[in-house]
């Protein structure tokens, strides 16, 4: 019998809010929610399966910190012209990957539906999320997430993250 | 930003350095695969700058995001005319040199030279002074 990995003194069910609320805030452009949900030091990247799996390193988001990731959230905000669009991600699968310390790795599939003015709702991406999930204080953060995205063209672009 | 005939296009965005090549997919779709590159001399702090300024750059670009929505909305706009062909004239037909950029006289230089290299038929004319495609 092969076990899961277990989710260790980690409530699945917790675990599983934070994805939720990471889909929530970000579909309902609640970003600075949305940047509450990541550790300071938290890194972030959206990257091609391409790149992913040959290991070079270029991501098409990359942010160091949460510091980064709100930098870009303002630039989404405040300064890029794009055309309006309403963004909506699903998430499933979700599976404890492993423990180092009191670090949760965690992977999920993610599905992101695109619907732009005067089209219909168009699938945008889809992937798998690697992630490292804390205990921060008195709320579970994510300390790292890489949104591996299958296909290698983008649809035009990708403004709101994965 | 340097362009070398016919379709190279090489990128400086601060550190980060890229050909972004537009790639005609059809009447409705371009691609555009954007390679990155560095040198192998450069150093580990260099690498990293470079990887962090690819924001700048791409589909995700903090600049660049802007140039692709908007040659999406000009693509729906010259689509829009069932059955008929649509012409952007930016800056008009000519091929003159202007002291501004609102102009693609730039592109149709390319293109009237390219036919002429290329030796294509040139059996297209339009109005003004004949500017070909």
């Amino acid at each position: 019998v092969t076990r899961r990995s277990r989710w260790g003194d980690v409530d699945p069910e917790a675990v599983r809010a934070l994805y939720d609320d990471y889909a929530h805030h970000l579909d309902r452009g609640e970003f600075d929610r949305w940047l509450e949900l990541f550790t300071d030091d938290a890194t972030y990247r959206a990257v091609a399966r391409e790149n992913h799996e040959r290991g070079l390193p270029l991501a098409t988001i990359r942010c160091d910190s949460r510091d980064m990731l709100a930098d870009r959230i303002d630039a989404v905000v405040e300064t890029q012209f794009y055309a309006r669009r309403l963004i909506r991600h699903f998430t499933s699968a979700l599976r404890p990957a492993g423990r180092d310390g009191p670090a949760l790795a965690t992977t999920a599939n993610f599905l992101v539906v695109e619907t732009l003015v005067d089209e219909g709702s168009q699938v945008h991406s889809v992937g798998e999320y690697h992630d490292v999930v804390v205990a921060d204080g008195d709320a579970l953060r994510f300390a790292a997430k890489v949104a591996i995205y299958d296909a290698p063209l983008v649809p035009t672009s990708l403004v709101v993250p994965l | 930003m340097q362009t070398i005939w016919p379709n190279l296009i090489v990128q400086q965005q601060s550190n980060t350095l890229a050909t972004p090549p537009a790639r005609h997919a059809g009447p409705r779709r371009v691609r555009a695969p954007w390679t990155y590159f560095g040198y192998t001399d450069d150093d580990e702090a260099m690498h990293l700058r470079r990887l962090r300024q690819a924001n700048l750059m791409g589909p995700a670009g903090l600049v660049s995001i802007d140039d692709s929505e908007v040659m999406r909305l000009a693509q729906i706009g010259a689509r829009a005319g069932q059955g008929r062909t649509a012409l952007v004239e930016m800056g008009g037909l000519d091929r003159d040199d202007t002291d501004h950029m609102v102009t693609e006289a730039a592109i149709r230089a390319f293109y009237d030279h390219y036919f002429r290299v290329m030796d294509l038929p040139d059996d297209v004319e339009h109005a003004g002074d004949g500017a070909s495609r």
